[in-house]
């Protein structure tokens, strides 16, 4: 089973994408920072990283600086609520920039794109 | 007074006859405003010599040229004979007519810079029109940048929430079927939440337009799903789709940006046909272009408001928020395309949008 890292400062949000990444087929590791989100990157080794920019304390595009630092393979989608952010260049280390909506399919197009999972919800 | 007026006919006459260029220097009337002072003739002769064809001219050998000036320039001469008296031209005369030139050239001055002054009114008001024109057109540029930045702000907090919203009734849907009693209810939840959502879309961008992130796509599926997201409305207001993909090609562009002017596109002709009608969407290929046509047999759009079509904030709707076409057409545009719509009242509309099937140097 594909693993996917989650990393959203939101409560709610994080419980919506644990249910429907695991409907998905995924196992889904959430984290609440971009702190937790490093440590649990290199602790779990996901397959693929989804994370938010605005976070308080360290905000996602310093956290996938920090994550691209440790494994340059391993794909990683921006979700974020300010699309102005595709303008911003640090953004562009991600792999894919998905506006937050609450219809997830585009979220879970990108996601299976690049896992294509053996099973499907 | 009869006299008078026929004197100031024959006057106005020998005038109009005495024109002389000021290059003239043989002529007596150049001499008196070259040398900024009276010349008096005296049967005929002057202190200065002068060109005699102006005895001729004014039939007489007795008269006197003084100088109009004002500051010591010259703006025309007076000239005065003794026609009528037949009294010689004394000394005391003189003075008396410099006086009378000296007064008569401030008049004159005074009329000139009374028409300067009223032209320069004219240009003055003229400037402060269009001052205030473009000073009316900066505060609503300043009105929109500023509201613009209210709405990042909002929107920015609402979507959050709406997020969390609509993707726990999506959640909530997927665990019951269309038959069962909840699932319209649920249903109208998350369609006002995907509602919201793209109004703040369209505030966003609006507030802070962005590049787009051009990938080579196929457009079809895009249309098909914009489509899906209101077909259960369609059906039940009798509005027939039909749809003609004669384009099947991946191409480069924004996918959400594309759906966003899609969705808006679909919604207007939606809401345009209350009895229902027909909804043509047709895709081509046209001398390198992509041609996307959405056309409906809906109320149409007067010319008036045709015309406003893209301005910001203008909508017929009471629910609008105006930004819709204006948020497309800033969406077209920096595709390196374009959009029309032509449109008479009661007669639909057609909106067709222009995509380059190639990318043409722009960044992205």
């Amino acid at each position: 089973m594909k693993k996917i890292l989650i990393i959203e400062d939101e409560t709610h949000l994080r419980q919506l994408y644990q249910s429907e990444f695991t409907d998905e087929g995924y196992k889904v590791i959430l984290a609440k920072n971009g702190f937790e989100g490093i440590s649990l990157c290199k602790r779990e080794n996901p397959d693929l990283v989804v994370v938010d920019i605005r976070m308080p304390g360290m905000d996602g595009l310093d956290t996938i600086s920090q994550i691209l630092e440790h494994d340059r393979s391993r794909p990683v989608i921006i979700h974020s609520a300010y699309p102005h952010y595709q303008d911003n260049f640090m953004s562009w280390n991600a792999d894919a920039f998905v506006v937050k909506s609450g219809d997830l399919s585009i979220l879970k197009e990108k996601v299976n794109s690049f896992l294509q999972p053996a099973s499907s919800g | 007074m009869q006299y008078a007026g026929e004197g100031e006919i024959q006057a106005n006459q020998i005038a109009w006859e005495l024109g002389v260029s000021l290059d003239d220097p043989s002529s007596i009337l150049t001499k008196a405003i070259h040398q900024r002072r009276a010349l008096v003739v005296k049967n005929g002769t002057a202190e200065v010599a002068f060109d005699p064809i102006i005895l001729k001219q004014l039939g007489n050998d007795h008269f006197a040229v003084v100088p109009l000036l004002v500051e010591n320039n010259p703006i025309g001469v007076l000239v005065v004979d003794n026609i009528i008296t037949k009294r010689p031209i004394e000394e005391d005369d003189i003075q008396l007519l410099e006086i009378l030139a000296a007064q008569a050239a401030l008049a004159i001055a005074h009329a000139d810079a009374m028409e300067e002054l009223a032209r320069k009114v004219k240009e003055t008001e003229a400037a402060y029109a269009e001052l205030r024109a473009s000073q009316e057109k900066l505060i609503e540029a300043s009105k929109f940048a500023a509201l613009g930045q209210m709405a990042a702000t909002v929107a920015h907090e609402i979507r959050t929430p709406l997020v969390a919203i609509g993707g726990f009734v999506n959640l909530l849907m997927k665990k019951r079927t269309p038959g069962d009693s909840e699932y319209p209810h649920l249903k109208v939840v998350r369609d006002e939440a995907l509602r919201l959502e793209d109004v703040l879309n369209r505030l966003l961008y609006y507030a802070r337009p962005s590049q787009p992130q051009f990938e080579v796509q196929l457009i079809e599926p895009l249309i098909k799903n914009a489509l899906a997201l209101l077909e259960t409305e369609f059906n039940e207001r009798g509005i027939d789709v039909i749809t003609e993909f004669a384009f099947q090609q991946p191409f480069p562009f924004d996918r959400n940006q594309i759906r966003q002017v899609i969705v808006n596109i679909i919604q207007n002709s939606f809401q345009s046909m209350e009895k229902g009608g027909k909804l043509y969407i047709s895709t081509r290929e046209e001398n390198g272009e992509i041609i996307i046509i959405v056309r409906d047999t809906g109320e149409g759009i007067s010319p008036e408001n045709l015309s406003r079509i893209f301005e910001p904030f203008f909508s017929t709707k009471h629910a609008g928020t105006g930004l819709g076409m204006h948020v497309s057409q800033r969406i077209i545009q920096s595709h390196g395309g374009s959009i029309q719509v032509k449109s008479q009242l009661n007669q639909g509309a057609e909106v067709t949008i222009r995509l380059p099937r190639e990318r043409t140097g722009e960044t992205g």
